[in-house]
């Protein structure tokens, strides 16, 4: 009865023991760390930065770093720490709701193709195979020739090439527990397929697929900014990390701090989230590394 | 007595696969009275779960029935549209399976689950949740109140079992169908388990269909039993008299080989010759000539229809009425 007891007990603060192993892991807790410090940098920025993003200042373009621009300013005199932290709620934004997105429509997507009738799995996998085989980049450039740049567009690109991602990793996981049978035994008390799919496959998925997702954030945010530098990406004169790195791609001989704040945050945030998402995928992923 | 809760009469299935089809059930006749429990007893293979998937509607995809009806209180289970079947499945009929490690969810509390299946009710979830401590106090699990807590990695085969039991009876069906429930339990669980299903018969006011490949728990359980041999009942009755004398062959070897009955010290176990015939390319006559010990040309002819031996007795043998 005690083990039963503490057993429950551990169920309960199964969240803080996870939280306990993951500053335990030193690249953990470095991932945690960093994007930590990247997600406050762009909740605050306008009380970190002094200047608008946007706030130009032809006279003192060019600027070295001082102690009122601290990463110096660009060619039009805009500050290069608050087009960073704003930057960085681009950066995010676009991140958090395409991954968000696209791992609603990949979860519900996956399911059904799992779980229905023959001929939508067929269909769905078509889709999917249709999807994955462009190449993001040519796939991106397509589109963005067709509707124009912008933040939606680049939502949508990373939208429409993810959804096939997690579609098909929820689509192997549903049709592998569709024979468990624990299935069987829902269906055999009354329950539809509505229900089988929301109160038991789901929760059975939602565990490898978040951390997958949280994997997907960098991903996201590579493609953002690499849209960006391109051009392709958002509009200026909204500030993004790739369209400051375009920037100062341009006068890198004279001024290559502009390189720096525009390259460091996409290498600080992509470090930050792997880390994170394998050493999530480390505590929550049984078959792999038992206790470390 | 009233009608049959279940009545199956002429049920044929067979499933399409790159071989053909093979023919897995085969004009299979058989009703559970009110207040009965009827086992069913068969080799792997028989026919025994999918006759049960049949009775829940729950076949595979591809599975056709060619002929034949279930009719449950009356109402023809196999031309029922999706909602009154999922109407019947857990509160008229509700089923036990084999093996209780892998009958729950793992990722979800006992409480959820067992609350879960309610949701057809109004009650409060305060009110559901006393009802499944009460039902899991009534199959015997101690502290029912911190178990119902806990998941189903917490308890033991023989617990996991008692709750797949409270989880089935909740509802209060009218049948109850046990696929082979102790199958995967070691012995001492096996025989709680069954005397749990025993003290609950006093109580739960239905019949119950039990399958099993154990032949004396079916004799100690059942008040009638259906033998079948590759998807065709081959004899079907009142348990003691079938126990104590068997009509078909194929059950009076099944009962030499129980090791349960066995008179003296033997080397090795007795076996039945052979082995079940491919239900993809069956024999022309009774299905068990090619290993019966007393099989006649005639057998081999044609297909053999049950013969009545006695008051609901029958036996699908030419032979069945000699001594």
């Amino acid at each position: 009865m005690v083990s039963v007891a503490a057993a429950a007990a551990g169920e309960e603060s199964r969240g803080a023991s996870a939280l306990r192993r993951l500053l335990r892991d030193p690249l953990g807790a470095f991932g945690l760390a960093l994007v930590a410090l990247i997600v406050a940098s762009a909740l605050f920025a306008d009380v970190l930065a002094a200047y608008q993003p946007t706030q130009l200042d032809i006279r003192n373009r060019l600027s070295e770093p001082t102690t009122l621009h601290w990463l110096g300013t660009d060619q039009l005199g805009r500050d290069t720490f608050a087009r960073v932290v704003y930057g960085g709620r681009i950066a995010l934004l676009v991140s958090l709701v395409s991954v968000g997105l696209s791992l609603t429509v990949g979860l519900v997507l996956g399911m059904l193709a799992g779980y229905g009738p023959r001929w939508l799995d067929n269909l769905l996998m078509l889709a999917f195979d249709a999807v994955r085989s462009f190449p993001t980049i040519m796939f991106a450039l397509a589109v963005v020739t067709l509707i124009g740049p912008s933040l939606e567009t680049v939502i949508l690109i990373v939208v429409v090439t993810s959804i096939p991602v997690y579609g098909r990793i929820v689509r192997t996981q549903t049709l592998s527990l569709k024979t468990n049978e624990f299935v069987l035994a829902e269906r055999s008390l009354g329950a539809g397929p509505i229900r089988v799919l929301f109160h038991h496959v789901l929760p059975n998925v939602i565990g490898p697929v978040a951390i997958l997702a949280s994997m997907e954030v960098p991903v996201v945010i590579t493609i953002e900014a690499g849209l960006s530098f391109l051009g392709l990406g958002v509009r200026p004169p909204t500030p993004s990390w790739g369209s400051i790195l375009n920037d100062g791609y341009a006068f890198v001989r004279d001024t290559p701090w502009l390189i720096a704040a525009g390259g460091l945050p996409i290498i600080l945030t992509t470090l930050g989230f792997t880390f994170l998402g394998e050493a999530l995928r480390d505590i929550f992923d049984p078959r792999l590394g038992r206790e470390r | 007595m009233t009608d049959p809760i279940l009545e199956i009469s002429g049920l044929s299935i067979s499933f399409r696969t790159p071989r053909g089809a093979v023919r897995a059930l085969r004009d299979v006749s058989l009703a559970v009275p009110r207040d009965r429990v009827v086992g069913v007893v068969g080799e792997s293979g028989c026919g025994k779960t999918t006759l049960i998937s049949a009775v829940l509607a729950l076949l595979a995809e591809n599975a056709v029935v060619e002929g034949g009806t279930i009719r449950f209180e009356g109402e023809d289970v196999l031309a029922m549209d999706p909602g009154a079947l999922r109407a019947l499945r857990g509160r008229r009929i509700a089923m036990v399976f084999q093996d209780p490690m892998t009958a729950m969810n793992p990722v979800l509390s006992i409480a959820r689950q067992i609350t879960d299946i309610q949701y057809r009710d109004d009650a409060s979830p305060a009110a559901k949740r006393e009802r499944a401590v009460a039902m899991l106090r009534r199959v015997g699990i101690a502290d029912p109140e911190q178990r119902i807590d806990g998941y189903p990695h917490h308890l033991s085969g023989g617990m996991r079992q008692r709750v797949s039991i409270a989880m089935a009876l909740l509802m209060n069906p009218s049948l109850l169908i046990a696929d082979e429930p102790t199958t995967a339990l070691d012995v001492t669980t096996e025989a709680q388990i069954v005397r749990l299903i025993e003290s609950l018969r006093a109580d739960f006011r239905g019949s119950i269909l039990f399958v099993s490949h154990n032949l004396g728990l079916i004799a100690e359980l059942c008040d009638e039993v259906v033998v079948m041999y590759a998807g065709e009942i081959v004899e079907r009755g009142d348990v003691r008299a079938i126990f104590r004398d068997a009509r078909h062959p194929y059950t009076r070897l099944l009962l030499e080989c129980d090791p349960a009955r066995l008179e003296q010290r033997r080397r090795q176990l007795p076996t039945i010759p052979g082995t079940v015939p491919d239900l993809a390319r069956l024999p022309q006559g009774c299905v068990f000539a090619p290993r019966c010990p007393i099989a006649l040309d005639a057998c081999r002819a044609g297909p053999i229809a049950p013969v009545v031996v006695g008051p609901g007795r029958e036996a699908r043998c030419i032979r069945a009425l000699e001594t």
